[in-house]
Parts: structure tokens; sequence; C-alpha cells
């Protein structure tokens, strides 16, 4: 007789019991639910912090840009207008002809959407298409592939303004957006189309905002401080999702708090003010300010505000404005106001970015 | 196999675990990415904006630096190029103190901490100095190829890093680290060239330029910013032609990169790559605060004051005080009963246009060191004298005295003058004359007679002072009414009276004097034209011989006098005495040749004439180069005439009649052909509008001495009003803005005046704040000021409102910048000449005047810079008579023109002279000092004299370019035709725009930003700003009870801030602007 061997285990008891699969389940639904809330938690701020980050990087190109050309701002006694600054705030923005009025909902026109006298710029809001602004300063030189300077760096004139119009070059694409421009006008003369050189330094003049040869059709002709390039010419744009753009214009003043004194937005007395004097400089830093000259001296001293949706606030806001089949309705905590439903929309979905700038050209 | 079936399903719980760690783990990896670009992104903009930082921290050091240094008005600067620069260092710019201590500093990273040893007054030991570029691993090019279109590094500026440490920075916690660096440079545009200079004559109105002519001939006063030229002194560029024009217009041009977009001679642009070439050569536009930099504070305004320099100054600029205020007068409109005392109806020519008016003649007026008169000038004189019976018979006849006279005078201005009579007072005429009868054989004296006889020629003297009795003759001006030539005392012309016959012989000669012909030089027929008075000597055979015995002074002295004009029913007013000449020294005792006594021959003469190149071959210049002898002297002495051909013996000039000599001058036939210019000489010039340039006051008059004192070397050593010359050129300037003138205000508020080389600048009111000056704040500064000079409460400082555009460093060592500003004035738009050109047959103007028009971009330089239109046309060669050896057209033209060529040529020997200059002395630390004769520049005469000389002067010497306009000898050292370009007419031109030092300049600075722990370099940043010098001290007066300021106007040794005495004149940044890397 030979020794028996053990018998095998039957095949049932190698498998999981079925409190282990219930455990096992459990804790794999657990940890899978854990992780999907981890995992979307951080999505979502990822989310959000790309989106900040996004308009934060925005901010920081513009406000950049804005500086360099502030810092470099030139002016000369000339009784010429070499800094001009205005609040646009008529239902199409300014005079450009390009803003697209939102079919559903846009952006308040006066009301909430101009709050000039905050104490803090960071509260203010500058109308429908914030201000206009615009200067003469240092072009950036241009270089070729051997890195010989194909355009010198020379004075141009500059204009910065919000305009609502089309994204796209396509004329089927009628999307539409908050574009902050920045047209430069080209230095010199290019063929017969004049330059800053031949057009002078009035940037309020009719060489910047008239037509004839200084039209807007060609990028660099310096009516397109005015009018940023035609329809569906984008070039000029330096940020998207800008729903509000500002400035506070400063001169030093010793005897003023703080030592600056308010020259825009303001009135002749010097006050901030909802209905501010547009602000066209001609005078010198330093000049006395007095009622007849509190909107020409030239500033010491800018504040920029800036103020960028987020991606999600523009998709919020672009929904807002867009037909919809049915009409959205003003959700309730807004009272059935329009107004304070776009801007209540705006404020959460967006951040406001503020730089002070000193003015280092000056005048005799 | 069912056991390995079964370890498989034992890792399914493993594998979902670690597949969810590994999902986990490519999450965070993938988020922790993100997260670091963003982080790296912003690392990298906030290294920029340290960068940035950095870059503007050596910008405000340089800006300290240069307030510093050279923000004080005492201060000379100049580039490193002539003191030892190499390749990376020429353009460093350097600052010299008062007295020429320094350089102070070289305005580059790193001398920034140079301090001067303590109690010291010698200049601190400098970091860096130009004799060697800093090592290129501790140093930055803020001037390179981007800048200067060139590889070459001699066009290069190389600047030492300097490092920002800190301690406790991350990664070294307890040592210092570097987390920055720095480096700037300050250049100096001063020395560079104001090329796109604006033209602003134009703009003028105001009375006295409502006249079209007057307003373009400012551009004849003064150079209106530089043409831009190579070093061979060829144009590259015109700024002002018609293409240009309107792209320079109200200072359009800002920086230096947009001279590129300017055009070329075929409308093309300039390009870039030129202007960067010419980077160190041109700027737009320099200007400079009105200081004195030898003697610190601001310039005082001439055209406000010009008493400051006295009160013959301030005649000799009151032109509307000279100037014929009439207008021609229609004999028609005339009331009868002022007719006699109207001005002459005067041709078309002269009158009518404000800037053609004649000029009167004026009596002299000496004060304070100058003079002032405008007379004509006594330039040829012929008195002969007969004893003789009368009616030339052979039968026994009384005797009787006949004189013959000619007489030329001469107006040595370019300006026509109105015309008046005149009368000359003669003394030292003979007291005995013997009459001897020598018909037997034995003389037999007949008697003797003094011409100065009461009975004979002696009149009651005009001077009460006259101790004689002297000869007085009249020189009546009677215009034909036809002749043009004789409608007006024409410019430089010569003319002359002679003697009439005048038979009369009353019982004294008449007390205003005998009569003589105008127009007229010819005494043809013997004994005719002739004064006649009897003589006590009884009746004599005209037939027997006699001789004359004559004794007398050794000096015929000739006194001219205006007659004034008056009403027909007023007496006569007293003569107005003009001037004195006196004659060279005659023979005092001689006799005459036999002679029949009823001979008509003069027996002897008094010649005489102005001497003149002619008289002194070897030197011509020296009728106008020889002190005392300014021909405008109100007591001319002897030496400045010279004697007949025959010599000083009055006896050898036997019935002598010789006027003419036609190598002369001022030798003036009266034919046909001499009524063309031709003939004219103009030597001088007499304002007729606002002087805007000191170089224009080289024809001021200096008493004593030789001509054109003020802007030539040998006027150093002479003083006006108390005031060395020599410092005339750094104490004052011109504004335009004379009594009377009312500036134009321009749109912009700025005020128009005429000099159009001013800007004027904003001032601070205390209590009221910046504001633009008013003609009224311009009167002010000589509110109470005394007539005479006196400077009280009143400074005269106009100075304080302007800033003088064209400005240019006279210690630039750069040819083509001084080629471009010898090129100061030009006539790139045609510039008119209406010069009075008479009908040789008739002398009649055809038509009002000619016109000649000049239309170059050659360099002009202006002896006559308000009046050149009058004289200028010149033909080589005079008319009459053909091969005349006088070169009267070198006269006329009035300006010197520089072809390109020579233009170059005294550029590059001016930079020659200026850079041995600097390498034994130092820079020029005043125009004055520049001015200055100096023994290094010395030439030498024939004899070995010392013929002191400035480098002005040398230059223009040894370039040789006065040889083809020599009056006689091409090797004389000085000639003073107004084609010989002297220093005084380049001070003409430029002395606007000369300073010796620079106010604008050009900051460029570095910044970087290091890693501490790395000591990598990870951000970069360069700017670049613009700064002007202003009037205006660092600390101003607020008047807000700040007691500590001091306004623009007081003197370095007055100041009571001690700001101001460390930090000067204020700088400010006019512009400003970030570079990228290859901008530089």
């Amino acid at each position: 007789m030979s020794p028996q061997l053990p018998r095998p285990r039957p095949r049932a008891r190698a498998g999981f019991t079925l409190v282990e699969l219930l455990v096992a389940a459990g804790i794999t639904t657990f940890m899978a639910g854990f992780i999907a809330v981890i995992v979307m938690n951080i999505s979502a701020n990822a989310s959000r912090s790309s989106s900040r980050l996004g308009a934060d990087a925005q901010a920081r190109l513009i406000l950049d840009q804005i500086e360099r050309d502030l810092q470099g701002a030139l002016y000369r006694d000339d009784g010429n207008v070499w800094l001009a600054a205005e609040v646009l705030n008529g239902a199409s923005g300014g005079a450009t002809g390009l803003w697209q009025i939102a079919p559903r909902n846009p952006k308040p026109v006066g009301g909430i959407s101009l709050a000039l006298n905050t104490p803090s710029i960071t509260d203010s809001r500058f109308g429908t298409a914030g201000v206009w602004l615009r200067f003469f300063t240092h072009g950036n030189s241009v270089t070729n592939a051997a890195l010989d300077i194909s355009v010198p760096s020379a004075p141009v004139a500059v204009g910065y303004q919000i305009i609502r119009r089309y994204t796209a070059t396509n004329p089927a694409n009628l999307e539409t957006a908050y574009l902050l421009h920045r047209a430069e006008a080209r230095p010199l003369l290019t063929n017969s189309r004049p330059g800053v050189f031949e057009s002078g330094y009035g940037i309020t003049g009719t060489a910047y905002t008239g037509g004839g040869n200084n039209n807007s059709n060609v990028t660099g002709d310096p009516r397109t401080v005015l009018v940023p390039g035609t329809t569906r010419v984008l070039d000029a744009v330096i940020g998207d999702n800008v729903i509000d753009f500002g400035i506070r214009a400063y001169a030093r003043d010793a005897t003023a708090p703080g030592g600056l004194r308010l020259l825009f937005p303001a009135t002749a007395g010097g006050a901030l003010s909802n209905t501010p004097l547009a602000l066209q400089s001609r005078l010198p830093p330093g000049t006395p300010a007095t009622a007849s000259t509190y909107n020409r001296i030239f500033p010491d001293v800018i504040d920029v505000m800036v103020r960028i949706l987020t991606d999600t606030g523009a998709e919020q806001i672009a929904n807002l404005e867009r037909v919809q089949t049915p009409a959205l309705t003003v959700p309730q905590r807004y009272n059935g106001n329009a107004q304070l439903w776009w801007w209540g929309v705006a404020a959460e979905n967006s951040r406001v970015y503020i730089r002070r700038i000193v003015l280092r050209g000056g005048a005799l | 196999m069912s056991r390995l079936r079964a370890s498989a399903r034992s890792g399914f719980a493993l594998l979902i675990v670690v597949t969810l760690l590994a999902f986990i783990v490519l999450l965070l990896v993938g988020l922790a990415a993100y997260t670091r670009i963003e982080t790296s992104v912003a690392g990298n903009t906030q290294r920029q904006a340290q960068a940035r930082e950095h870059a503007l921290t050596g910008l405000q050091v340089a800006l300290a630096q240069l307030q510093r240094h050279a923000g004080p008005d005492q201060r000379a600067t100049a580039n490193a190029a002539s003191f030892g620069g190499v390749n990376g260092t020429r353009f460093y710019t350097g600052v010299w103190g008062p007295d020429g201590t320094g350089p102070l500093t070289w305005l580059v990273s790193g001398n920034e901490f140079a301090t001067a040893p303590t109690g010291s007054e010698q200049p601190p030991a400098l970091a860096v100095t130009p004799a060697s570029a800093p090592p290129p691993a501790r140093a930055i090019d803020l001037v390179a190829r981007g800048t200067t279109n060139t590889t070459n590094r001699a066009q290069f500026v190389s600047v030492p890093l300097q490092d920002l440490r800190a301690r406790g920075l991350p990664g070294s916690p307890n040592a210092d680290a570097t987390y920055g660096r720095y480096a700037w440079w300050v250049g100096d545009e001063g020395v560079k060239a104001p090329v796109a200079v604006p033209d602003t004559s134009g703009t003028l109105t105001a009375a006295p330029y409502d006249s079209a002519d007057l307003r373009g001939r400012v551009r004849q006063h003064l150079a209106v910013g530089a043409g831009a030229a190579g070093t061979n002194g060829s144009p590259v560029f015109e700024p002002r032609d018609a293409n240009n024009a309107p792209l320079v217009a109200g200072d359009r041009v800002l920086t230096a990169s947009q001279l590129g977009f300017l055009r070329n001679s075929g409308n093309g642009q300039l390009g870039h790559p030129l202007q960067r070439a010419n980077y160190h050569v041109w700027s737009p536009n320099n200007l400079a605060v009105l200081a004195d930099s030898r003697r610190g504070g601001l310039r005082q305004d001439l055209s406000l004051a010009p008493g400051l320099l006295g009160s013959a100054f301030v005649a000799w600029t009151n032109y509307p005080a000279y100037t014929e205020s009439t207008v021609p007068v229609d004999p028609e409109t005339v009331d009868p009963a002022l007719a006699a005392i109207a001005p002459p109806a005067i041709l078309p020519a002269y009158g009518s246009d404000p800037v053609r008016r004649r000029l009167r003649i004026t009596p002299p007026l000496l004060g304070e060191g100058g003079a002032h008169q405008i007379a004509p000038v006594l330039s040829y004189f012929l008195l002969s004298f007969n004893v003789r019976t009368a009616g030339d018979t052979a039968a026994a006849r009384p005797f009787e005295l006949a004189a013959r006279w000619l007489v030329s005078l001469w107006n040595p201005y370019t300006s026509a003058l109105v015309p008046e009579n005149l009368r000359l007072e003669i003394t030292g005429l003979p007291r005995t004359i013997r009459v001897v009868n020598v018909q037997g054989e034995s003389p037999v004296p007949v008697g003797s007679f003094s011409v100065q006889d009461e009975s004979v020629f002696g009149s009651p003297p005009i001077d009460p002072d006259l101790a004689e009795r002297p000869l007085i003759i009249n020189l009546p001006w009677t215009p034909d009414g036809a002749s043009a030539d004789r409608q007006s005392w024409l410019p430089g012309r010569v003319y002359t009276w002679r003697s009439v016959t005048d038979n009369s012989q009353p019982e004294r000669p008449p007390e205003t004097g005998f009569a003589s012909q105008f127009y007229s030089r010819t005494l043809d027929t013997t004994g005719a034209a002739a004064a006649v008075r009897p003589l006590p000597l009884g009746e004599q055979l005209g037939s027997d011989n006699h001789v004359l015995e004559v004794d007398g002074a050794d000096r015929v002295t000739v006194t001219v006098y205006l007659v004034p004009r008056t009403g027909p029913d007023e007496p006569p007013a007293p003569p107005i005495k003009l001037a004195t000449y006196i004659s060279p020294e005659f023979v005092t005792s001689f006799a005459s040749s036999p002679q029949a006594a009823r001979q008509t021959s003069t027996q002897f003469s008094y010649v005489f004439r102005l001497a003149e190149s002619i008289d002194t071959p070897a030197a011509p210049g020296r009728w106008l180069t020889t002190s005392g002898l300014d021909p405008r002297r109100r007591r001319l002495p002897g030496e400045a005439f010279v004697t007949g051909e025959n010599g000083n013996d009055p006896s050898l000039y036997v019935n002598y009649r010789t006027i003419s000599a036609p190598d002369r001058l001022l030798d003036r036939g009266e034919g046909a052909s001499d009524r063309s210019y031709n003939e004219d000489v103009p030597v001088f010039e007499l304002p007729r509008a606002p002087l805007l340039s000191l170089g224009a006051t080289q024809h001021f008059r200096l008493p004593g001495q030789r001509p054109f004192m003020v802007g030539n070397s040998w006027g150093f050593g002479q003083e006006l009003n108390g005031v060395p010359v020599g410092e005339l050129f750094d104490r004052y300037f011109f504004s335009g803005v004379r009594d009377g003138f009312t500036p134009g205000v321009a749109a912009n508020g700025d005020l128009i005046v005429p000099n159009p080389l001013l800007r004027t600048v904003r001032w601070y009111e205390p209590g009221v704040g910046y504001r633009k000056p008013t003609t009224d704040d311009l009167r002010a500064t000589v509110e109470g000021l005394d007539p005479a000079g006196a400077v009280g409460a009143a400074d005269a400082r106009s100075s304080r409102f302007f800033l003088q555009a064209g400005a240019f460093n006279l210690n630039s060592t750069n040819v083509a910048a001084w080629a471009a500003v010898l090129r100061g004035v030009r006539f790139p738009a045609p510039q008119t000449f209406r010069y009075l050109s008479l009908s040789s047959s008739t002398g009649v103007p055809s038509g009002d005047t000619s016109v000649a028009t000049v239309q170059s971009t050659n360099a002009q330089f202006l002896r006559f810079s308000q009046t050149a239109q009058e004289t200028y046309q010149a033909d080589a060669g005079r008319a009459d008579p053909a091969g005349s050896a006088a070169r009267t057209e070198l006269f006329r033209r009035g300006m010197r023109t520089l072809s390109a060529t020579e233009t170059g040529v005294l550029a590059a020997k001016i930079v020659e002279l200026i850079t041995a200059r600097h390498g034994e002395e130092g820079p020029f630390l005043s125009v004055g000092d520049f001015l200055a004769p100096h023994p290094r520049y010395a030439a030498f005469d024939a004899e070995g004299g010392e013929i002191p000389r400035s480098l002005l002067e040398a230059a223009i010497a040894e370039t040789g370019i006065n040889t083809a306009v020599a009056e006689i000898d091409p090797e004389a050292k000085v000639q003073l035709n107004s084609q010989w370009l002297t220093q005084g007419d380049v001070m003409t031109a430029l002395a606007p725009a000369l300073f010796a030092r620079s106010d604008t300049f050009t900051i460029r600075a570095y910044g970087e930003a290091v890693n501490p722990a790395t000591n990598a370099t990870e951000g970069r940043a360069w700017c670049e700003a613009l700064v002007q010098r202003v009037p205006e001290y660092f600390d101003p007066p607020t008047g807000n009870g700040d007691l500590t300021g001091d306004a623009a106007e007081v003197l370095p040794e007055n100041l009571t801030s001690p700001l101001n005495l460390a930090n000067g004149r204020r700088f400010r940044i006019l512009s400003f602007r970030w570079l990228t890397q290859p901008d530089l």
C-alpha cells in the first residue's frame, strides 16, 4: 500500500471568498472614489490656476508693454498734445467703427460700468470701452536675420484701447471678444504713406484721427492710433478678454496729499469724477495746476489698471452675450438687473491688475 | 499551473493599486512640471525686472555724476580721443574744473567712487581712465555695431561693470555675494555737429522783420545749425532744403535715429546705416545754457542792455537813430514851406525798403572804451598856391594869391549815407611867404604875407579853441536829379570836390568858407577854378621872375564839419565836427622855382592821401592792421596818410593837378564808366537791424586801436567799458530784443525773438510755478538798469529764459563735425542780393535794383552779415582803366565762400591744433580761451618779429585759404578785405554756437541680474536717456517758505544753497528708452 498523498485543495478554495471580493471591491471603489475626488479637485484647481496664471501672464505682458511705452513717453513743450486719454463710454465703444455690440446682455453703457471716482483704482470701472490712451514713445528696433537693424528705434505714436470685435480673420466666424489693442504708427515714411516723423507730434491732430493718406487700412498708418486695423486685421491686439482698461494720471506736487496731484480722470478742480475732462497733455510737468491746466499737464506718474477675464469668465460672458434659445433669464440673485448680472459674472471671473509707472522723459 | 493562475489572481489588487499609484504619480509629475514652467516663467520675468532695476540704478548713478561734475557753470567737457583714448575709451567724456584742473572725472562707471583726498584741492584719483580699455571680462560694450554700423572697435564704447553685492543672500548667507551688476556711460552730444536745426527766421513778423528781405538776412547773421559734411567737407545732406525743411521744422527730429529719415539730394532717405555710421558725428540739435564757463553765471543780453558795453556801443547799436526815417519825397506833395528841409528826392534804389535806407552822418561819440561815428573819410587832399600878379599880363599889377584844391572823401561803410553839406577847416598853412623878385642879378624882396591872415585866407575858426585862422572851404552836395550816383553817398564810394573860380576878392574871406564844386576832380586849366585873394605887396611887373620862400607848419590839418540843414527862416546852425585828419610831415621851409609873376601855374602844393595797400606792397594790410590808424578815427594821425608821388616838399608839386592813380583802391574817376559799383571799396559795416552775433561787433571801433578788434586776436588785451575784449563772447549774447522791438508769441506761448537759435524755457516764478517767459519778463531784467551800464538790481540776464540751440563744443576733435559746423552759414535756398548797379552811361539804376542770387551749400563767412546785399556784386578787375592792380572786388563781396575742400582742410587743421592743445594744456575753458592769441600759434614777420595768433587764425593761415584773395602780396600775414577770412568772420557766423562745454548728453546704462549662488547672469537690460542742462539751479527757489534756493541769474559766488554750490544747474531727462542688444 502506497502512502496516500495529501489531496489537493479543491479549486474553489483557490478563489476569493465573497467577503474578500466585497472588501477588495469596497477598497477599490473607495480608493477610486477618493482618487477621483482628488484628481477632480486637482484638475479644477489646475484649471483655475491655469486660467489665473494665463490671466496673470497676459496682464504681465500687457503691463510690461505699457510700462515700457510709458517710461519712454516723449514730450516737448511745443504746444502739441503729446499724451491723451479719454473714457470711451458710448454704446459702440469709441469712434473706431469696429465695436461689435453684443446681441444680448451687452456690457452696460454707463451706469455701473462707469465708476471712476472710487477711492482705489482697483475698484474703478472705466466705461464701456475703457480708456483710450495714446501718446508718443520710442518704438522698438526691428532686426533682420543678420541682426542688422532694419527699422531703428525711433519715436512712434501708440494707442491703447479695448474693442469688442471679431476674433477671427474668417468672415464666417462671428465670434467676438474684448480685445486690448496697442496700435503703433510706423516711425517713418513708407512709400507715399507718412509715418510719425512726417505727421508730427500732435496726437489729437488730424494726422492721427483723420483719413486720407493716413487711413487705417495699412498697418502702421498714423490713423491706426484711432482705428487699429480694419475689421478683420487683428495685428494690434496685445491681449484678449480684457474687459476694462483705465489709468489714473498724476503730476508731482509737493503740496498734494502723497506728493501727487490727480490729473485724470478728474474735473477741472482736480477731483475724481465720472465726468472727467479728457486728458490732453500739452503742458510740461511742473506747470501750476489750475482749472484751465489740469487736464493739459503732462503726467509724471500713471497708474494703469486692466481687468482680465479668466477663460471661464470669458466663456460665461460669451454665453451671456450670445443669442440663446430660449433666451436666458437674469438669475434671481441679480434681481432681474442685466447690468448687475453682466458685472456679477465679470467680477467673479476676472482679475484686476494694477501697476504704477513713472514717466521718465520730461521737458525743458 | 493552477498555482500560477492562483498567484496571478492574487496580484490583481496590487496591480490595481500600482496602476492607481502610477496614475497619481503621473498626475503629480505633470502638475509639478506645469508648475515648474510657470515658476520658471515667473522667475525669468523677475530676473528681467531685476536687470531693469539695475540698469536704472546705473542711469541714476550716471545722472548724479553728471550733475555733480558738469552741473556747475565753470566746467569744460571734452572727449577722450585727444587725451590718450584707445579703442573702447575714445568717447569717454571728461570734465575739467575752473582753471583747467582735472580731469575731475571721466563719466563712466567705476569713477563714481572716486573721492578727492581729504583736504586736497587735487582731483581725485580715478579708477577708470581712457588710457586703457577695461578688461573684456569685466566690461560691457555700450556702443557697438548696432549703434555705429561698424565692427571697428575704435568707434565702440566699453565701460567697466560694477558689482552689486549684499550679505545674506540665498546660497551665501554669511558672505558678500553678487546679485547684480551695472555699468554706465555719459556720451557728449555737444561735440557732435547739430545737423537738424530748423531755420525759424521765417516766423519773425514783428517790425523790423516785417520786411521779407530782413527776415531772409537773419540766416546771414549767424549759423542756423550745422550742415552735415564728411571729413573732406563735402555736404552729405541739407536739413534746410525743400525736402528736409518741413521735416526738421519745429525741432521735429527728437532722436539721432530719426536723422536717417531725412532726405539726401535725390530725395531718398539717408538710411539708418548712414546715420549709424555718423553716430559720433551728428546730433539732431544741441542746446546750451547761455552761461560763462570761465567765470560762471549766466550771460547778459546786449540787445536789452547795450549800455553794458558803454554809451558809444549804445549809439552804435541804436541803428534807428541814424537810419533815414523818411520815405522818398514826392515833390508834388511836399509843403512848399518845408521843401528846403525835406530830404532830397531819391531814386528807387535807396530808401523805400527799410533795409536799404540810407544812414545819417553822425558826429563822433566816445565813451567807455568805444567810439561811434558815421562820417566820410578824407582820402585825397590837394591844396595848391599861386602867388601872381593879377590879369596874366606883363604889365605891373598887384599881387594876388590863388588857391586851388581837390578834396576826396570816402564812404568806408557798406551802407549808403544821406549826403550832407560839409565844410573843411584847414590849418597848418604857410605862416610866412616871402615873395622875392629874382629878375635881376640880386634877389629883391618884394614882401611877405601869411596865408592865415584874415585878409588872405584866414577865416574865423569854427573850432573856438583853434589858435590860428584856418582856410575854410565848403563841400556842398548838389544832386543833379538824374544820377543815382549823386543822389546818395553810395557804399564804399569816393566823391571829389574841386575849387571853383572866385575872384570876388572882398575885404575878408567869407566866414562860411569858399565854395567848391561837387562831383569834379579836374583841374585841367592852369589857373582856373581858383579862389583868389589880394595880397598887400604892391604892384610888380608880370614879366619879372619871382620865387617864393615859404615857412610853414610841418603838417596840414583838415577838419571835416557837417553843416546842419536848417529851415529857410532859421539861422544857420553851427557846424558839427566830424573828424580831423593830419597830413604827413611836410618840409617846413622851402623855396619855389622862379616863375614869371604873371604865371598862373601854382608854385607849391600840399598833397597827401590815405595810405593803402599800394603804398606798402610788402604789407598790403597795413592800412587796416595798424594800431591807431583806423580810418574811422576821430583824429587820424599823419601816419595814416602818404604824401604825393614827389615826396614831402611842397615845392616839388608845381602846377600839380594829378589826382588819378588807377592802382589805388580809393582812386575813383568820375567818367561814365566810373559810376559802376566796381570802383567802390566798402570796409566797415554799420548795424541796420538788431545784432544777433557778437562776432558782428568786430565792426565796432575801439578808440586808438586798429579796426576789427572784437573777435580777432589783436583785440585781446583791450577793454570795452572795463570788460576785456577777450571775455565778450563768454559774458554776453544777443537776443535781438532791442529797445522798441516787441517779440511775437507763437501759438504754444514761445516768444519769437530775432535770434533764431534761442529756445524759450519755462522758468520757476516763486509762488506761481513754472511758466513761459513773456516780453515783460525780458524787459524786467533791465528795468532800472543804469544806461551807462552799471548793473544794479537788474542784471540783463534774460538768458535765464533761454537755451541756445545749435550749440557746439569747440573742444570737439571730430573733423567731420567741425566741417559741418563751419558750414553753418550757407544758402541751400536761393538767397537774393539786391545790389545797386548804376548805368555806366547815365548813372541811373537800371530798374530798381539788380539782383544776384546765391544758392550754394558751401560755407559762407560774412564780413558784412547785415548788409552784404548792398555791396555784393564784385566783378574781378576794374573797369577803368582795365588792368588796374586795385582789386576792389575783394572788398565788395562782403562774404567769403569756402569750397567743400577748403572747408574740410580747415576743419582738419583746426582739429589738429585742438588735439595738440589738449595734449599740452587740456581743453579750452572758454570761448575767449579759444580765440586768444598764444605763442604756440605765433607767426613771424620778415624781421623775425612775432605776430601773435590764435588757434583759429593759425589754422586759417596754415591752410592757405586766403592766398588767392590777397590784395597784392599773397605772403602778407593779414589783410582785411572782406574776402580775406579772419577769425572775426568765423565768429560772426559761429559766436552764438560755440561753447567750451556741452550741456546735452546721452546716458547709456546697463544692468544685469546675477544668481548669487552660481554667479550666473540671468537677466540683462539696457537703457538710454537724453539729458539736458537747463538754466535753473539744482535747487531753485520755490517761494513756499523755502529760503535755500537760488534763482537762475544768481552768480556762483552768491549762491546760498549748498546743493547749488555742489551741483550747479539742473540736468533734466528729456527722453528715455529701453534698448535691445541689437540697438547697441
